[in-house]
């Protein structure tokens, strides 16, 4: 009977681990990550989209052309076909035929297909930085810099949702403290899994940043609908890549609406669960691993509520010792929550008061401690929830502003991939 | 240029990180360790009681006949003619067995000792007696208006015989023991309430004062009597029942001193040791008690308890040590009472406890090396803890306001001498991540160093 207490009690433990995590992963990159600007000469911005943020993704152009970068460097929009082409501070708008055809579909066609553009013009060496971009992220100009001379096959940083962090509508505000967990993650296991270990156990598409020659070696040409990201950065590791992690910002926003939010989280959830299952997707290890993810999730929720509801109902007898530790453990967690609101809320937005600015971070901060039993339990409901939805069989892409929330796009039966 | 050197990153963000996870680390370590964690979980076994079940009291067992575990339901149990009793009133002793007069003898005037009955009754079978040692075979009676005193130099040793029916009672009546040690016959009788079986030991003599009787007890030992039965504990006084008992030894019996609605009873400088279950016992509406001066010590469960509204007492100058359970309990609305001067120490639960007992004043106590030094449960409000001495229990206390009383030494206070070293192994953590990071940062800066310098000759 002791054991299974304990192994209840392990649940506890999850958010000490997860600091020494935290804190090998940030000195690691403190100290040993390497950057070299001579390997590179060649830097290309990629920005992905459907074509229906064209207003979002002017403003992540014009929002990198005001930085004063210290390489060359190229804008790409990859578009689908039907939509406007304005982009005018682009380097370059390449639309995917509709006639193209490869494996993968929606979006991890669209990156296939600027692949091979990029292959037939002989872009396919070390010396090609490609960051990648979401039309709803907009990385910092220290995350361009570090990600151009990051020495690493495959690289990437901190995703944060610090754009509209916690503003607008109370939904959002909500959904934007329930992505605190997403900026603790990518901290804690980005950090450790890609940046030492060379394991990715999450990825981001945002943000992702490589050589030509990597993804010339892996392509986007996987049988997926969904976590391209996560499919091409394990695939990476597996074939023996470098990867890299760095503490810069990539910035994002969090989900506008409850519909949105699940649309997102679902086409994740499943997106991983085809990735999990199918040997042609992801390698058995990274199989393993992403799935074991999953699993300390539910137990972490599920294990401490049980351990917690038989302590307080007198089932459970350890010394008081270990319910000191639990005590650091719990202030740890809340911990982790702070510091994600701390940061989510350090982005200044254009005529910000310095009063504004800093009342809002610390009103951040403290919602977010406040709001921690939510944001942790409402993730574990998500997953939860996510599964009972069932397979979206489709790449269900969500608004990225308040007046396109909730507008589907690249919503088409996919039965013939699962 | 000045970008291309912004990119050499510095390494205070190394230090930081560390900086501030050691120092939380330490933080953490000595909220964790810098203090004692006491295991107050109960050392001793549960005592396995017999239930409370409605019976005739021990006298009118005896003058019955039955069994000394008859209850008085619906089916009356049969009488035994091996259960005998000599009952004496001021004129005449009458002797029972199986609740039938067998014999009447007129006195001519009152038995005073129990060496005047032996000789009146005249039956050894019954009670005999070698030099000053008396051996009981039935029991003894006194009613009211007697006075029986069973005391040295005539009787020095009184053995009663392990068979049901064998006691001493008092019934109105006055009984004084003086210089004498009292025993069971067996000394290997099973002790009741064994903690592997419970048993009831039918036959384990007692002693029982009741009905307003005076029941005095003087430089006597009392061993092996009582068993767990209504009244039968070994030496009770019962209703309105009083006396003194003073130097005498309680050893080896159920419960030492056992009263039910007594009233103003003295325990003084006596000796309750390793009985079975308490030591001193004033229990339901007792009052008036002084409890002086007194050891109890090594009892199975608590040295001295007040349990069921007993009032008006004062437990005073007592020291109970290595009981199995508390030193001192009131227990269960025994209010107003006064816990003055006691030492109560190594006991395996508490000090003294205050459980569901209210207005009661604990004072000039020493209360140390228990697990729980004062501790206080249940509707136990307005109680006064003052100028006690707390020390070196696991637990100071529990349920009671520390203030005014000195506490020092307990478990679960903060150590100094821990928190020390948890702080100075921090600083040689620190020290030593310092070192590493130095070294680190300094084989990748070369690196970084050396791409710096290409770009800013690109740049030129």
């Amino acid at each position: 009977m002791r054991f299974w207490w304990w192994f209840l009690f392990a649940a506890y433990f999850r958010p000490l681990v997860e600091l020494c995590l935290l804190g090998y992963g940030e000195w690691f990159f403190q100290t040993r990550f390497v950057e070299d600007r001579t390997k590179f000469d060649r830097y290309i911005i990629q920005i992905t989209t459907v074509g229906k943020e064209i207003e979002r993704v002017n403003e992540v152009i014009e929002e990198i052309r005001s930085y004063p970068m210290s390489m060359a460097y190229e804008i790409w929009v990859v578009v689908e076909p039907g939509f406007p082409v304005a982009y005018p501070h682009a380097d370059r708008v390449i639309i995917v035929p509709a006639d193209f055809e490869c494996v993968s579909t929606f979006k991890c066609r669209a990156l296939e297909y600027a692949r091979t553009i990029r292959e037939s013009e002989g872009v396919i060496g070390y010396g090609t930085k490609i960051t990648f971009l979401d039309d709803d992220t907009s990385p910092t100009w220290e995350y361009l810099e570090t990600a151009y001379a990051a020495d690493y096959d495959i690289c990437q940083g901190l995703t944060a949702p610090r754009v509209h962090y916690g503003s607008g509508p109370f939904t959002h505000f909500l959904l934007s403290h329930i992505d605190d967990l997403r900026f603790h993650n990518c901290m804690t296991y980005c950090s450790t899994f890609q940046g030492i270990f060379n394991a990715p156990l999450f990825c981001h598409g945002e943000g992702m940043t490589m050589t030509a020659s990597t993804e010339n070696q892996i392509r986007w040409n996987f049988r997926i609908f969904a976590s391209e990201d996560l499919t091409f950065g394990c695939n990476a590791a597996h074939q023996g890549l470098r990867w890299g992690w760095f503490h810069e910002y990539i910035e994002l926003t969090s989900p506008w609406t409850w519909n949105a939010y699940f649309k997102q989280r679902r086409r994740w959830m499943w997106g991983n669960i085809h990735a999990i299952v199918n040997r042609d997707v992801l390698p058995l290890g990274p199989a393993i691993r992403v799935g074991v993810r999953y699993g300390l999730s539910l137990f972490t929720f599920i294990g401490s509520g049980v351990a917690l509801i038989l302590t307080l109902t007198g089932h459970i007898h350890e010394p008081k010792i270990w319910f000191s530790v639990f005590w650091c453990s719990l202030v740890v967690w809340t911990l982790n929550f702070a510091a994600s609101g701390w940061v989510n809320s350090g982005r200044r937005e254009d005529n910000q008061t310095s009063f504004d600015f800093w009342s809002n971070r610390i009103g951040q901060t403290l919602a977010a401690i406040v709001l921690t039993p939510f944001s942790a339990s409402f993730t574990v409901i998500a997953l939860i929830t996510t599964l009972y939805m069932g397979n979206p069989k489709s790449f269900e892409v969500i608004g990225k502003t308040l007046e396109t929330a909730d507008t589907e796009v690249y919503s088409a039966n996919q039965e013939a991939l699962v | 240029m000045a970008i291309a050197l912004r990119r050499t990153r510095p390494a205070r963000g190394a230090y930081i990180v560390v900086t501030f996870l050691v120092l939380l680390a330490t933080a953490f370590a000595t909220f964790i360790g810098g203090r004692t964690y006491p295991t107050l979980a109960l050392e001793q076994a549960p005592f396995g009681r017999l239930a409370d079940v409605p019976a005739f009291d021990p006298i009118e067992n005896l003058t019955l006949g039955l069994p000394s575990n008859a209850g008085n339901g619906p089916t009356v149990p049969t009488p035994q003619a091996s259960i005998r009793g000599m009952e004496l009133y001021p004129t005449q002793l009458i002797m029972l067995a199986g609740g039938k007069a067998v014999k009447l003898i007129t006195l001519k005037q009152p038995i005073t000792t129990l060496h005047q009955l032996v000789g009146i009754v005249n039956q050894p079978d019954w009670i005999s007696e070698s030099g000053s040692h008396i051996t009981m075979k039935a029991g003894v009676i006194t009613e009211v208006g007697t006075s029986l005193a069973i005391d040295a130099p005539l009787t020095t040793e009184l053995t009663m015989n392990v068979h049901m029916g064998v006691l001493i009672a008092a019934l109105g009546a006055k009984l004084d023991f003086n210089g004498v040690y009292v025993h069971a016959s067996d000394a290997d009788t099973p002790r009741t309430g064994s903690r592997t079986a419970v048993r009831t030991d039918l036959g384990r003599p007692l002693i029982f004062a009741t009905d307003a009787s005076i029941m005095n007890m003087t430089n006597s030992t009392f061993e092996y009597l009582g068993r767990d039965w209504n009244s039968s504990y070994g030496t009770t006084w019962s209703k309105l029942a009083t006396g003194t008992v003073r130097n005498s030894t309680f050893i080896h019996d159920f419960i030492g001193v056992y009263t039910d609605h007594a009233v103003n009873l003295k325990v003084l400088d006596s000796k309750f040791l390793e009985n079975s279950l308490y030591g001193i016992d004033p229990h339901s509406y007792s009052t008036g008690l002084l409890i002086e001066g007194n050891t109890s010590n090594n009892n199975g469960r608590h040295g001295i308890i007040f349990s069921d509204h007993v009032t008006g007492s004062v437990v005073k100058n007592n020291i109970t040590n290595g009981n199995g359970l508390n030193g001192i309990m009131m227990d269960e609305a025994s209010s107003d009472n006064q816990i003055l001067n006691n030492v109560s120490d190594h006991n395996l639960s508490d000090g003294i406890v205050m459980a569901s007992s209210s207005k009661n004043l604990v004072s000039f106590n020493t209360v140390q090396n228990n697990r729980v030094g004062l501790h206080s449960r249940g509707d136990s409000a307005n109680n006064a803890f003052s100028q006690n001495i707390v020390t070196k229990n696991k637990l100071a206390a529990q349920g009671v306001d520390l203030a005014g009383n000195h506490a020092s030494e307990n478990g679960g206070e903060w150590q100094l001498k821990r928190m020390v070293i948890v702080w100075i192994f921090g600083a040689l953590v620190l020290l030593w991540l310092y070192v590493t990071t130095f070294l680190s940062y300094r084989i990748t800066t070369k690196r970084r160093l050396g791409s710096t310098a290409h770009l800013e000759r690109a740049t030129a």
